[in-house]
């Protein structure tokens, strides 16, 4: 008991200020700008992709977008949201209709044989441009989703990662539905998976919690 | 009628004293908790000293040993420390403090699981150990303490709290408020000194 009455001592000696943090909402709504401003520059440098007017009259294409765009404002309301102690676990939920949404529409136009039609012309669209729109696109979000929600790993640090991972995922493949003509293939939903697993791994290793979260103040 | 004197119970007093004296304490801390983000030293160490006896209760229900919810109770409060930025005075400070308490616990829970997993209970065989290990380590244990005692200041206390306190490198470091790197350093040189010391020491 000495030991904690001590701990408390040094706690509150000289204790700085802090600069208290903005609510979720607001927190979560000032990153899903920034990550459209950064989405919509990596868009206009890559280039849209030509037949897009033409995509969007498509109703599963529109709903393939409206799914990623769900997915990622659920996926990054419910990291804000989950990374403080005191809301509730059910906000985990928050990403799933965005996400049913775009995994149905993906895997209903691979049945219906998009590729067999020959709307996806890879030669015209190497993989290797695809695979650097993705990680234009993802790399910077996880980093400073890491970034925003660092604390939650000693809180609650799956979840958090895995809802920050469902937000990413469905911006880098907004980015690249949006740039690359390579929709209704295997390929897109492989990636996107890959980009899931890849980021909920990365921040599910950061976010692991310490012996001790002592290094976090001083 | 004396004023004051009703027929009619008051509001006031259809809450129970020990309801109405729990919320005026969650209120009271909810206060001292928003002074203490503004940097009130005093006021955070009120607050921190409250709701140890709640938090020690929290620590008990979940970790089995006086020890173990000790260091759990140390766990919530450098957890609180360090995202005290977190807490919005708009809500209330109670189920905040809980819900950090409780996932830390159950943190403390599996590391202790963990450790309980890693250690063997010694049967009886090893028991029976060498007598004369046994002489000599009794031997050489004042001579030991002596070469510990003779030890630079710094090097001294890296030995004390990492080896015969049996600390992390990470608690020594705050306990100590030395570096992880200093401690390191200071424990290596420590080792090389005693080894030396004891290799002088040891009868031929």
């Amino acid at each position: 008991m000495n030991e904690t009455e001590e701990l408390i001592g040094r706690l509150s000696q000289d204790l700085a200020p802090v600069r208290r943090m903005m609510r979720p909402v607001p927190r979560a709504l000032a990153w899903l700008v920034l990550a459209s401003v950064l989405l919509g520059a990596l868009a206009l440098a890559e280039g849209l992709r030509p037949d897009l007017v033409l995509r969007l009259r498509g109703t599963m294409f529109d709903l393939e977008l409206c799914g990623m765009a769900l997915t990622a404002m659920g996926g990054t309301l419910a990291a804000f949201m989950l990374c403080l102690p005191d809301r509730s676990r059910r906000w985990l939920l928050a990403p799933l209709p965005g996400l049913v949404l775009w995994l149905t529409t993906i895997g209903t136009q691979c049945a219906s044989g998009w590729v067999a039609m020959g709307s996806t012309d890879m030669s015209r669209d190497p993989i290797l441009r695809c695979l650097a729109t993705l990680l234009l696109a993802s790399l910077p979000l996880s980093l400073s989703l890491v970034l925003l929600l660092r604390h939650a790993r000693l809180l609650a640090p799956l979840p958090v990662a895995l809802s920050a991972a469902a937000s990413v995922a469905a911006m880098a493949a907004l980015a690249l539905t949006l740039c690359h003509a390579i929709d209704a293939s295997m390929m897109i939903l492989a990636f996107n998976l890959g980009i899931l697993l890849i980021a909920a791994g990365i921040a599910t290793a950061l976010a692991r919690p310490r012996n001790s979260p002592a290094p976090l103040f001083g | 009628m004396i004023p004051g004197h009703n027929a009619e119970p008051s509001p006031l007093r259809l809450v129970a004293p020990a309801e109405g004296a729990v919320k005026a304490r969650e209120l009271d801390w909810a206060l001292l908790m928003t002074r203490a983000q503004q940097g009130d030293s005093i006021a955070y160490a009120r607050l921190l000293r409250e709701i140890t006896p709640l938090l020690r209760a929290r620590a008990l229900r979940r970790l089995r040993t006086n020890h173990d919810a000790e260091d759990g109770v140390q766990d919530v409060l450098l957890t609180l420390h360090a995202i005290r930025h977190t807490y919005d005075p708009a809500r209330p400070f109670v189920p905040w403090l809980l819900a950090i308490a409780e996932r830390r616990l159950i943190d403390g829970l599996r590391r202790q699981m963990r450790r309980s997993n890693r250690e063997t209970v010694l049967d009886h065989e090893i028991d029976i150990a060498d007598e004369h290990a046994k002489a000599d380590a009794n031997a050489e244990h004042p001579a030991l303490l002596r070469a510990i005692d003779a030890l630079p200041a710094g090097q001294r206390e890296a030995i004390q709290l990492l080896k015969l306190r049996d600390m992390s490198l990470r608690e020594a470091a705050q306990h100590s408020g030395q570096t992880i790197g200093a401690l390191k350093t200071a424990t290596h040189r420590a080792m090389t000194t005693l080894r030396a010391v004891m290799q002088r020491t040891k009868p031929k």
